[in-house]
């Protein structure tokens, strides 16, 4: 196949125009920037030292989002018994654990991180995190790969097994309430006040608000202020995060989950554009080292050929004066026998 | 009445058999799993949301597929026409294997009628979706450079002359998708280091995965070898001596590939820390697959090639297989969630084993089909033996 | 053009997405940049 020059950089002058129309880049933000998040967005915080194990929010949560009712009443002390998970209709559970004697209760869901794994994962950009904070699912995108299930560090996320049209289920924040201003179904079922809603900026005032009016009461470290990256749920207790079940997020780092395969993902464009290049090559080497090796063949035929052909001349020479000194001596023999014929013949006749 | 009986004699084979009765096992699970959900056939839960499917079917079958790039790439980009017997029955093998991998993953997707959302809505920050974009556009790479086989048991020349035309090109471009597909379904951990075990967990997961599928494909091709070779015998053109030469050959580069894994997921150790946890249960676990399924076939291999023994070399390929295959179902499950507690981990279904099972005996229908009426281990007399 | 990121998830899909597309079109370019580089090769 010919190319024209012209063709050539006609070509790719029409590539470079659609480059500079393609849409997105990133304005000031760099490889070293962190990113602030939207501004005013929702979180909640959640106070253990103020729940009391009622799961008002539990039996809330299942009427907002139309789940059958829980299995284990209100009231019931059994299903303390062993740390819970969320579950495919029971999208928040309230687990119990033992400090110190005492008792203290946690509220676990989806944590609606600022840097989501799960929407990282979504390959069908099925989770998305919403400029109003919750990160919202939707099911018509999802093709249930379950890849954010493996990716959730929290063990948020849930499934539909039992169904064949089985959707991922999670804690939603109440995304429809909050865009019709209300509070999410457990915030306002919590007669307690530990479960508060409202913009980052007020919560986190109000949870430092506690620890100054009440030192000693909490331990001064807001869990999911900035644990990978931060969450929109945050949690302030009266003991260690280790001591309900957080103890695996003990050193975790502030750098969001996402950012540890934006690295890999940088490979793909370097791969498609280098291993062309470098394999072509390879492929040149070894085309060359053929073309090489079939000339040197080539060469030795043909020399061995011409010393073929030197050799026989001279083999023919030697024949040939041999031959030549053959004959002569033939030629001699026979002269000196007719001659001595002759001779013979001369003495014969008188 | 005679050809009769030999004609279902023919039929009625053990190997046609066991074949039946897989099949017919497999069969109504997957109509169950179709009918009433995951749930009714795997032991899939919340916890555990990839379990063997995924670690076997998808990140097994995709290394184990590899024959198809290191071959073609050894043979049309670095010269060593020696070996150009094996490409065909690589590539077609390749070709199958992916082929398999996609039915896998359609058996475990929950929703897999929205599989076009992939390419209408995609989640670009996904190392998923970089997996399942490669391994279709691998999967047609591959199709191409196997259709000329097709072609000429059709007799479609002009179809052949084409697709021989771009073998290169295509080999290319399978080597460059294969080293990125290879590598990302390691990459797929990377977002749950909290989850992984931290032998196993490594920023350069992808490259272990990337460099142990050339120790895979060279292992799956002198492995189908063997097993063609027994069970295809008649259709091979090779005698038996000049695939033992070959077989040595590829013992030389998967001793080379295994020493290159071993060192660098020992670096990686280094890189890590994580020297403290060898001798944790999890740890010795890990030096069962290290040693027993690495350096132990690298060793089998390097006496094999030096001491002109390709039965090392054979022996040394089943056990990086399955060697594999444990690195596989390590990472996906068995070093994953690794702090969970034991009522909450995750052991398969025989319903799961079964319907992979099902697949791969489905594939191997399909390759004997394949190579005993199309110019796979043979050529074709029309057109000898070109690519 | 610009757009607005707010997160480390935004940024990393609008330079995916300019990354991957630039990506594609030069590894597609690279075909016929090879291709005139050596058809004068067969003379």
């Amino acid at each position: 196949m010919t190319i024209s020059r012209r063709g050539f950089l006609g070509g790719m002058a029409g590539a470079a125009a659609a480059l500079v129309t393609r849409p997105a880049s990133a304005g000031e933000h760099t490889e070293a920037s962190t990113f602030a998040g939207y501004p005013g967005r929702f979180w909640l915080l959640h106070d253990t030292t103020l729940c009391v194990g009622c799961r008002s929010c539990e039996a809330a949560c299942n009427v907002v989002n139309e789940l059958p009712k829980a299995t284990a009443p209100i009231g019931d002390q059994a299903v303390f018994a062993k740390e819970r998970r969320p579950t495919a209709t029971a999208l928040t559970v309230v687990n119990r654990y033992a400090v110190d004697g005492k008792l203290v209760y946690r509220k676990q869901q989806c944590m609606h991180c600022n840097e989501p794994s799960c929407v990282s994962v979504c390959l069908v950009s099925a989770l998305t995190k919403s400029p109003e904070g919750p990160v919202v699912y939707d099911p018509q995108a999802c093709m249930g790969c379950r890849y954010c299930m493996t990716a959730c560090p929290y063990y948020a996320l849930a499934y539909e097994y039992g169904s064949n049209n089985p959707r991922v289920m999670r804690c939603t924040m109440c995304y429809s309430r909050i865009k019709d201003g209300k509070n999410p179904g457990c915030a306002d079922a919590c007669p307690t006040g530990a479960i508060q809603f409202g913009k980052r900026s007020d919560l986190l005032r109000v949870a430092r608000d506690r620890f100054q009016k009440h030192p000693g009461k909490y331990v001064e470290h807001i869990f999911g202020e900035h644990e990978f990256g931060g969450t929109s749920w945050m949690l302030v207790a009266g003991t260690s995060f280790g001591n309900l079940g957080l103890g695996s997020f003990a050193n975790a780092s502030h750098t969001p989950l996402p950012e540890l395969t934006k690295s890999f993902l940088s490979l793909v464009p370097l791969v498609l554009t280098l291993w062309p290049g470098l394999l072509v090559g390879f492929y040149a080497f070894t085309q060359r080292k053929e073309k090489l090796s079939e000339e040197e063949a080539r060469a030795r035929v043909v020399e061995a050929l011409l010393k073929a052909d030197d050799e026989t001349k001279q083999k023919l020479a030697a024949a040939a004066t041999k031959a030549g000194k053959d004959k002569e001596k033939e030629i001699a023999q026979a002269v000196k026998k007719a001659l001595a014929e002759a001779e013979k013949k001369k003495e014969a006749s008188p | 009445m005679n050809s009769e009986t030999t004609q279902r004699s023919k039929l009625l084979t053990p190997g046609n058999i066991l074949a039946a009765i897989i099949l017919a096992v497999g069969a109504p699970i997957i109509y169950l799993r179709w009918a009433t959900g995951l749930g009714a056939v795997t032991n899939l839960t919340d916890d555990v949301p990839w379990g063997f499917w995924i670690g076997l079917d998808v990140m097994a079958g995709v290394a184990l597929a590899a024959g198809g790039y290191v071959i073609a790439s050894a043979v049309h980009l670095f010269g060593l026409k020696e070996y150009q017997p094996l490409v065909r029955p690589a590539i077609l093998t390749g070709f199958l294997g992916y082929v398999l991998v996609i039915i896998g993953v359609g058996f475990d997707l929950g929703r897999p009628w929205h599989v076009q959302n992939l390419v209408l809505n995609p989640g670009l920050a996904s190392v998923l979706f970089l997996v399942g974009l490669h391994v279709g556009l691998y999967s047609a790479t591959q199709a191409v450079e196997i259709s000329p086989a097709l072609f000429e048991w059709l007799n479609w020349k002009r179809w052949r002359k084409v697709a021989v035309a771009v073998t290169v090109g295509a080999t290319i471009f399978g080597v460059a998708l294969s080293t990125l597909h290879q590598s990302a379904l390691g990459a797929l951990l990377l977002i749950a280091p909290t989850r992984l075990h931290p032998l196993w967990y490594s920023p350069f997961i992808g490259l272990f995965f990337f460099v142990s599928s050339i120790a895979a494909g060279l292992a799956m091709v002198t492995f189908e070898g063997m097993l063609s070779h027994r069970f295809f015998g008649p259709q091979i053109d090779l005698s038996h001596e000049q695939f033992d030469k070959l077989t040595l050959g590829l013992g030389k580069a998967s001793a080379i590939a295994l020493a290159s894994y071993f060192t660098i997921k020992v670096v990686g150790i280094a890189h890590g820390d994580t020297w403290h946890y060898l001798l944790t249960p999890l740890g010795l676990w890990f030096l069962v697959e290290l040693l027993g399924f690495v350096v132990l076939p690298c060793v089998l291999n390097l006496v094999g090639y030096r001491e002109h023994r390709p039965g090392l070399v054979r022996g040394a390929a089943v056990i990086t297989v399955l060697g594999i295959i444990l690195n596989r179902l390590n990472v996906a499950v068995i070093a994953y969630n690794w702090q969970l507690p034991a009522e909450r981990r995750y052991f398969p279904a025989w319903q799961e084993l079964w319907v992979s099972l099902t697949i791969i005996t489905a594939g191997v229908l399909v390759f004997r089909f394949v190579v005993r009426r199309m110019p796979i281990f043979r050529p074709h007399p029309d057109f000898g033996s070109g690519h | 053009m610009e757009v607005s990121v707010n997160t480390l998830l935004e940024f990393i899909v609008a330079t995916k997405a300019v990354s991957y597309v630039v990506a594609v079109l030069l590894m597609v370019g690279f075909i016929p940049f090879y291709l005139f580089l050596t058809e004068r090769d067969k003379r």
